[in-house]
């Protein structure tokens, strides 16, 4: 009796070990945002090659209070970018908005524009991406302010302004 | 209770006891081994505004001024001298007036970094100046033509004709890489790149 016992509990063990390590192994797995300075930041990503990024498109960029600035004229429409860091570089707040003429529609660049913004916390989770352009495209036409919590940051899209379309995601604490 | 049966119990209770062991075990587990997971670089910047289109396609500075206001129509030009300096942020401008009555009432801004990268062009009307006024109209209307024609000489007359029909309107398009708007009050046109 005493082996069937000890056999049975070793069984139990094992797989409920092995079943509750990979749950919540995998469960931890989404690209989530993570503790930072007392704040909520995307965990890896950090603002230097992000800034980079955009240099490297023309885009120019200043430290302005506590995060980078980027912007860009193209004719009358301004893009700019506001990447909130904290002091090990880390980003916990991303802002885009997209100014143009009001009679103008928005054009496939500045959509681009705002769901590589909205990207930026899932640039190797392509699921994510595709499920944030979707998101993306629905709102910045809508002419309304529209929220969701996409894997653990909050977003914003407000297009209800036709003359300025703004996007703003931050991490929020589980 | 036969034997079997106090076996079995037995059986059954310790693999519920060694599952909440093992199970919290785990958990703690895949807890500690945890990482923060997400990428390290950002996206492909594909398809993002680039500052090589601030500029018209196409466009020369001097066949604007030369070319086409200066040589054909005796208009006069000088580089801009005003503290707030281009409103698309040229390095420069050039003003460009038409000649005889009409000086400093009809006048043509050229915005632009260097000969072959300009920024935005516009001409403007002075409000004395009525709508319909043919000068007002035609000048407009060249504009829209000769900018357009740079890149795309196919679209010049569409250009052309959307100017003349637009001259006295609050309306705007895009022909061939350019955006066309033009306004009522103040009474101007502007070419800038369409983005």
């Amino acid at each position: 009796m005493l082996i069937t016992a000890l056999a049975a509990a070793l069984v139990g063990l094992l797989a409920a070990g092995i079943g509750c390590f990979a749950l919540v192994t995998s469960s931890r797995d989404a690209p989530g945002p993570t503790e930072c300075d007392g704040d909520t930041c995307i965990p890896t990503l950090r603002a230097a090659p992000v800034v980079a990024a955009l240099k490297s498109q023309g885009h120019e960029c200043r430290i302005d209070g506590d995060g980078w600035v980027c912007d860009l004229d193209i004719g009358d429409v301004h893009y700019e970018l506001e990447v909130g860091i904290t002091s090990e570089d880390q980003i916990y707040e991303v802002r885009a908005e997209v100014t143009k003429p009001e009679d103008a529609q928005l054009s496939a660049q500045s959509l681009n524009y705002l769901v590589w913004a909205a990207s930026l916390p899932f640039g190797d989770d392509k699921p994510t991406m595709s499920e944030i352009r979707s998101w993306v495209t629905g709102r910045a036409k809508d002419n309304k302010d529209s929220k969701a919590k996409i894997s653990g940051y909050e977003y914003e899209l407000d297009s209800s302004n036709p003359h300025t379309i703004t996007f703003t995601f931050r991490g929020v604490r589980s | 209770m036969t034997s079997k049966a106090v076996t079995a119990l037995v059986a059954a209770g310790a693999l519920v006891a060694g599952g909440l062991v093992g199970g919290g075990v785990g958990a703690v587990a895949a807890l500690a081994s945890a990482e923060p997971h997400g990428p390290s670089a950002p996206p492909p910047v594909t398809g993002l505004p680039n500052g090589n289109q601030r500029y018209l396609p196409g466009v020369k500075v001097s066949a604007i001024s030369d070319g086409w206001l200066k040589q054909k129509n005796q208009w006069t030009c000088e580089p801009d001298d005003s503290k707030h300096g281009p409103a698309s942020g040229a390095k420069n401008q050039l003003d460009c007036t038409a000649p005889g009555d009409l000086s400093y009432l009809v006048s043509v801004e050229i915005e632009y970094d260097d000969e072959t990268h300009v920024r935005a062009v516009d001409a403007d009307c002075a409000p004395v100046i009525k709508p319909g006024n043919k000068y007002c109209t035609t000048t407009f209307a060249n504009l829209a033509q000769l900018i357009v024609s740079f890149a795309h000489p196919d679209l010049q007359k569409q250009a052309q004709d959307w100017g003349t029909q637009n001259a006295d309107s609050d309306n705007s398009t895009t022909i061939g890489g350019v955006r066309l708007a033009v306004m009522l009050d103040p009474h101007f046109i502007e070419a800038t790149p369409d983005a």
